[in-house]
């Protein structure tokens, strides 16, 4: 999924866009941040009351007069009270602002998973064909908290920095110029060191990922393997290579950690110098009476605030830097384009009763540039008949039969239905008239009814359930307490190749369309049960146009005619019978690959 | 999705033996974190001296005094700011070293525990015999031993440690506050069983919360993995709206929980702010009185606000640590589980080792074996293989053939019966030597990403290169490895050594030769190959099976047509067995077959 790089401000623009539709939240978060700010600055403020003007001898400022002249013990009583209002002020405010994230930004980052996900599950084949799921699942679930982190790092931590840092600023100018100097002398250094340390963290965390997909390639490597692994007895040596790629993967981590230390280390020296000298220098002022000493505390408190604003600050730099890669990928999975367009208006697809006959044209198809599968494929199936392709594996006859729903678009040439492109219809009314039963069932997680259900979630109980006994699943479904509506998947019944398979053409039982694409399993059914789905799938067939990869010699004699993919074209078209005399392609082919099944069918 | 009350309960071993394993990490690591304890204690001192000494002008006391006698200045103000100063940035420096020393052991004792525990499950993983890999997904195994075994770091080391860490800084702040005044403590105290009570409160909920948050994302994560696996499906069925309204409403259910969680972590942590707020208001109020009153001095009331604000920290850690505990109790189940599955085939005690001078005769008796209970792939099979004679075995695919083979070098042992070398049980046998003794060449041959001299001589790595390349001389690969740019060093997978079907094939011969083994398996070894490279590939197995007690398993009866005896697989069973001629004469699966194949028989032919 390589999509040209957008262009910077268009990258920018469209991330805005896609926090639009919850602005007002984002103005929420804005004002919130404003009044955490400003408890912040007020926050060291009791304390100084109290050493300066109650335990003190200093003359209290105009707004404190009345509480000092309260008398000691209601004035101490007061200095609590402030402090107690400013934490719960401090810790509701911290409240919802959290909240505000969870329901504002963190909302958006769901919107914006979904939406890659919608556009990603309607993506052509042959996208999912060489993208690998964790690729997609990684923009879905990872990239798409590109637009909280853009929200954190670029709009709310240096706007809080720099509410926070001013006020502070302005504050501490009115009370001390020349140790406000002191105080800000270190800060664009820990700046500075906090951006290097934190380019450094970066290179060294990519380290770690290395060696970890290292790790990983190995550990599956070897359990792909694991039949080679045993039987020659390497078990000692692959293990001890893993030890090794992980003496390596604890010295990255270390790595890792310390440079990430060294960065929180240096901020903390510099720090403490800048508040040692604040200290000192402050000491002398207090002592010559130019400053006092609840000044004094303030200082040193805002100035611990100072710094952690900085840092948080260089932290969001950091983050800022992986963004746009991460908001790249975002992006280019929800803005790619439609691969299998469908034209505005398109009239729906129009089938005669008699059923639609299909027609390729000089189809042209690959999944990867300059690598055609397909090179110019003529194929005739007239309405009501049976065409089987069979051919070697890799030769592509499932591609052949994904064009015809347009779960692929052809490169070139045209796949006519009734006489009509299928790039002229609309997509919806083409699927709906094509079934298909692929050679990978593909269930999913859910109940066995809704799995059979999936092209007609209004089907009736009965109808249902009638498909399920034509697909020969009565038995399994008599021994499963639930029945239909056993839960399959993950935590649930774990079902056999073949009763996977029977699921997947109750479906396309179930879903009554009058043209049939099957990919015949080789394997996944056994001999004793599969005449019975034989016998149902006939069934399924009468009437229908239907295209079947075939496998098996009784499918390939029940078939009206017998087509041979090879070379990326139809090489040989006719019966079975006919196509064995000619002794050509089919009869070599027979010879080498059709073997085995046939072996099934002598015996069933 | 109920929250697991004793999320630990189980593991309790797993995460002793970690603990003993690293022991004198754990201690230097606790002691590292003791230390700091006492720094933080000590941090608002010099500010104490600062404000009731050098300020105040009263005397310094005597420890102090002690610190500094007689040094430059100490006894004027100006020498006392220098002298404070000082040891401010002293402090702070050492808490900083003290930070990247924590650092560094703990990360490197963690990923130490996570790598140990990781190599114990691969070794494990090996182990296990093709049986539970048939049943296992390949990534399952994968997530467990490369994010599972996290856990084990994340208990030790993120949440018992801390733990433990916050509560010797609470004894040593409280120890020191006792000693400066204790009324004062007794207040600051007052807060503590308050906040014990709230984190008691409020700690479960917030787990069971976060528990559900996890299970909630990784709902999202199984929906939308299979979703797009079955794009083909979805979309010819166009069940794409409900689809997008499934994830939709996981999306829904994944806000709801983040929503929960941030509530009752609101809870915890308003309740504990306002106890620790209310705290910090009466030690003011009271210390406030005691100051006016002379009971305590206004540094030693900074140094009181000082400890309130740290106690706040620690406390907070330990909620974290039972979060993080959670979180990671079923990463160590995972790992509990793989750790604690039955090895199905493992030596035996009393196993021998195997010896053989001539190859052996294989024998099965009564076997009974499949990958799923009630399921058996092969049932009642009874079979001699005569010593040096080639099988040959024919069936569909699916029809048991791999898992014949699989029996031997004990891949996989049998429900039922026994595999016998030369009369003895292969069970009874050491699987290194047994294993050692036999050399497979599979369909999809299994080569590694090293050069190809490591891929021959992957059964024994110590062969010397003229015998490597003898090897690959007799299994015909010698022409085209010369080919490559580097040779025998050339890197399998890398551009420009990507080897055809056949080179691979003959890779894994040259592999087998070289193993010189007693017994000989093939699996389907031509038949990811076209007619012509299958014929060239024969010469060369033919030489392969020259000495040696060999099974094949073949679909082409091209391939198998050479060996002393062949059977015919149907059902689970054997349907057939005899020679090529004789199984032609019987007229059976095997004739028809053949028919099929190679076109009638000759004395069929009208």
């Amino acid at each position: 999924m390589t999509g040209p790089p957008a262009h910077p401000r268009a990258r920018w623009r469209r991330l805005l866009q896609l926090g639009r539709p919850r602005w007002r939240g984002y103005v929420l978060i804005w004002a919130l941040t404003l009044v955490s700010s400003g408890v912040a600055l007020l926050q060291p403020w009791p304390v100084k009351v109290l050493v300066d003007h109650i335990l003190g001898s200093q003359p209290p400022p105009a707004w404190a007069a009345g509480a000092v002249a309260a008398g000691p013990g209601a004035a101490v009583a007061l200095v609590a009270a402030a402090t107690l209002l400013l934490f719960v002020l401090d810790a509701l405010v911290d409240v919802a602002l959290t909240l505000s994230w969870v329901r504002v930004a963190q909302r958006s980052v769901y919107d914006l998973a979904a939406a890659t996900f919608a556009r990603l599950q309607r993506r052509s084949i042959a996208f999912h064909a060489v993208t690998p799921v964790g690729d997609s699942l990684s923009r879905i679930t990872g990239d798409s908290w590109c637009i909280y982190n853009a929200a954190t790092a670029l709009l709310f931590a240096p706007l809080h920095a720099l509410l926070v840092g001013g006020a502070m600023v302005a504050v501490l100018l009115r009370m001390s110029p020349t140790l406000t100097a002191v105080a800000l002398a270190a800060a664009p250094l820990l700046a500075v060191t906090s951006v290097i340390l934190g380019r450094r963290a970066e290179r060294a965390r990519g380290a770690e990922r290395q060696i970890e997909s290292r790790i990983e390639s190995h550990i599956q490597q070897t359990l792909t393997g694991i039949r080679v692994v045993q039987t020659f007895a390497q078990e000692d040596r692959t293990h001890g290579r893993f030890r090794e790629l992980a003496g390596t993967a604890i010295l990255a981590h270390r790595r890792s950690a310390i440079v990430a230390a060294l960065s929180s280390g240096s901020a903390g020296i510099l720090t403490t110098l800048g508040t040692g000298a604040v200290l000192g220098l402050g000491a002398w002022e207090v002592i010559g009476g130019r400053l006092t000493l609840g000044a004094l505390l303030v200082f040193l408190a805002y100035l611990a605030t100072l710094n952690a604003q900085l840092v948080a600050l260089a932290t969001a730099y950091t983050t800022a830097r992986g963004l746009s890669a991460s908001i790249d990928r975002a992006l280019v999975a929800l803005d790619a384009p439609e691969e299998v367009p469908q034209l505005t208006s398109a009239p729906p697809l129009a089938i005669a009763p008699a059923g639609g006959s299909v027609v390729f044209e000089n189809v042209r198809f690959g999944y990867l540039p300059g690598r055609p599968v397909l090179d110019g494929v003529s194929l005739d199936i007239p309405a009501g008949a049976t065409v089987a392709v069979v051919g070697a594996s890799g030769a592509g006859k499932t591609t052949l039969a994904l064009l015809v729903p347009r779960l692929l678009d052809p490169w070139s040439g045209r796949i006519l239905i009734s006489g009509t492109d299928t790039r002229l219809v609309g997509l919806a009314s083409l699927r709906r008239q094509v079934a298909v039963v692929l050679q990978e069932p593909m269930l999913l997680a859910g109940t066995i009814a809704a799995n059979i259900a999936l092209g007609r979630p209004d089907a009736a109980r009965e109808e249902v359930a009638r498909a399920a006994g034509d697909a020969g699943l009565a038995a399994l479904l008599a021994s499963l307490p639930a029945g239909l509506d056993t839960v399959i998947g993950e935590g649930g019944a774990t079902l056999s190749g073949g009763e996977k398979q029977r699921i997947a053409i109750a479906r396309a039982l179930l879903k009554d369309a009058p043209i049939l694409i099957l990919d015949e399993p080789t394997s996944a059914l056994d001999a004793a049960t599969e005449s019975g789905i034989l016998r149902a799938l006939d069934r399924l067939r009468r009437g229908r146009t239907t295209l079947v990869i075939a496998h098996r010699l009784s499918t390939i004699r029940s078939a009206d005619l017998v087509a041979v993919l090879h070379g990326g074209a139809i090489a040989e078209l006719g019966a079975h019978d006919e196509l064995l005399r000619r002794d050509g392609h089919y009869a070599r082919l027979w010879r080498l690959h059709a073997a085995p099944p046939l072996l099934q069918e002598a015996t069933a | 999705m109920s929250t697991p009350r004793r999320p630990l309960r189980g593991v309790g071993g797993l995460l002793g033996r970690a603990a003993r394993a690293h022991s004198p990490g754990l201690v230097l690591l606790g002691g590292v974190m003791a230390l700091e304890a006492v720094l933080i204690a000590a941090t608002p001192w010099p500010m104490k001296l600062l404000v009731d000494h050098t300020i105040a002008g009263a005397p310094l006391p005597p420890w102090a005094a002690a610190l500094a006698p007689n040094q430059p200045g100490a006894g004027a103000p100006a020498g006392q700011i220098v002298w404070i100063v000082a040891a401010t940035i002293v402090l702070f420096v050492l808490a900083t070293t003290l930070g990247l020393v924590q650092t560094s052991l703990s990360v490197t004792l963690g990923q130490r525990m996570v790598y140990d525990l990781a190599a114990d499950l691969f070794a494990k993983l090996q182990r296990l015999s093709l049986g539970f890999h048939a049943r296992r997904a390949v990534g399952d195994s994968m997530r467990r031993v490369t994010t599972d075994c996290a856990c084990i770091a994340a208990i030790i080391r993120d949440a018992a440690l801390p733990a433990l860490a916050a509560l010797l800084t609470l004894v040593v702040l409280f120890a020191v506050m006792w000693r400066l005044n204790a009324a004062l403590t007794v207040v600051a105290a007052g807060a503590v069983p308050l906040l014990i009570l709230v984190v008691r409160r409020f700690t479960p909920p917030v787990l069971g919360r976060g528990y559900e948050y996890a299970e909630a994302e990784s709902k999202i994560w199984d929906i939308t993995e299979r979703t797009l696996s079955a794009a083909p499906v979805i979309q010819a069925f166009q069940a794409e709206p409900r689809a997008d309204e499934q994830v939709r409403r996981a999306y829904e259910g994944v806000y709801a929980s983040a929503l929960a969680l941030t509530r009752v972590q609101f809870g915890l942590k308003v309740s504990s702010g306002l106890v620790t707020a209310a705290g910090a208001a009466a030690v003011l109020w009271i210390g406030a009185l005691e100051v006016i009153a002379g009971r305590l001095t206004l540094g030693g009331l900074l140094v009181f606000l000082a400890y309130l604000a740290a106690l706040y920290a620690p406390l907070d850690a330990m909620v974290h640590s039972a979060g993080a505990a959670t979180e990671a109790a079923g990463g160590a189940r995972r790992v509990l589980a793989l750790l604690e599955e039955p090895e199905e085939v493992r030596d035996l005690p009393g196993a021998r080792d195997l010896v053989l001078t001539a190859p052996p005769e294989v024998r099965f008796e009564g076997l009974r074996v499949g990958y799923e209970t009630g399921r058996p792939v092969l049932d009642g099979i009874d079979l001699r293989i005569p010593a040096g004679s080639t099988l040959g075995i024919v069936g569909a695919s699916g029809a048991g053939k791999s898992t014949l083979l699989a029996l031997i070098p004990r891949l996989l042992d049998p429900w039922e019966g026994r595999v016998l070398i030369d009369g003895t049980d292969a069970r009874s046998l050491t699987l290194r030597t047994l294993r050692g003794r036999i050399a497979v060449v599979l369909q999809d041959t299994i080569l590694f990403p090293a050069s190809i001299a490591e891929n021959i001589s992957y059964g024994c790595p110590d062969a010397t290169r003229a015998r490597i390349e003898q090897a690959a001389r007799d299994a015909g690969a010698h022409d085209f490895v010369s080919a490559l740019p580097d040779g025998y060093d050339s890197v399998i997978g890398q551009r420009g050594a990507t080897l055809s079907g056949g080179e691979r094939q003959r890779i894994a011969i040259a592999r087998a030769l070289l193993m010189d083994a007693p017994i000989l398996l093939l699996d389907e070894p031509t038949s990811a190959l076209d007619g012509a490279t299958e014929a060239a590939l024969l010469s060369a197995l033919e030489r392969l099976r020259r000495g040696r007690t060999t099974i094949m398993a073949a679909h082409r009866l091209s391939t198998i047509r050479g060996a002393d005896s062949i059977i015919v697989f149907d059902g689970g069973r054997i349907a057939e067995q005899g020679t090529h001629q004789s199984l032609l004469g019987r007229g059976g699966l095997y004739a028809e077959l053949h028919r099929l194949q190679c076109g009638p028989a000759p004395k069929e032919r009208p």
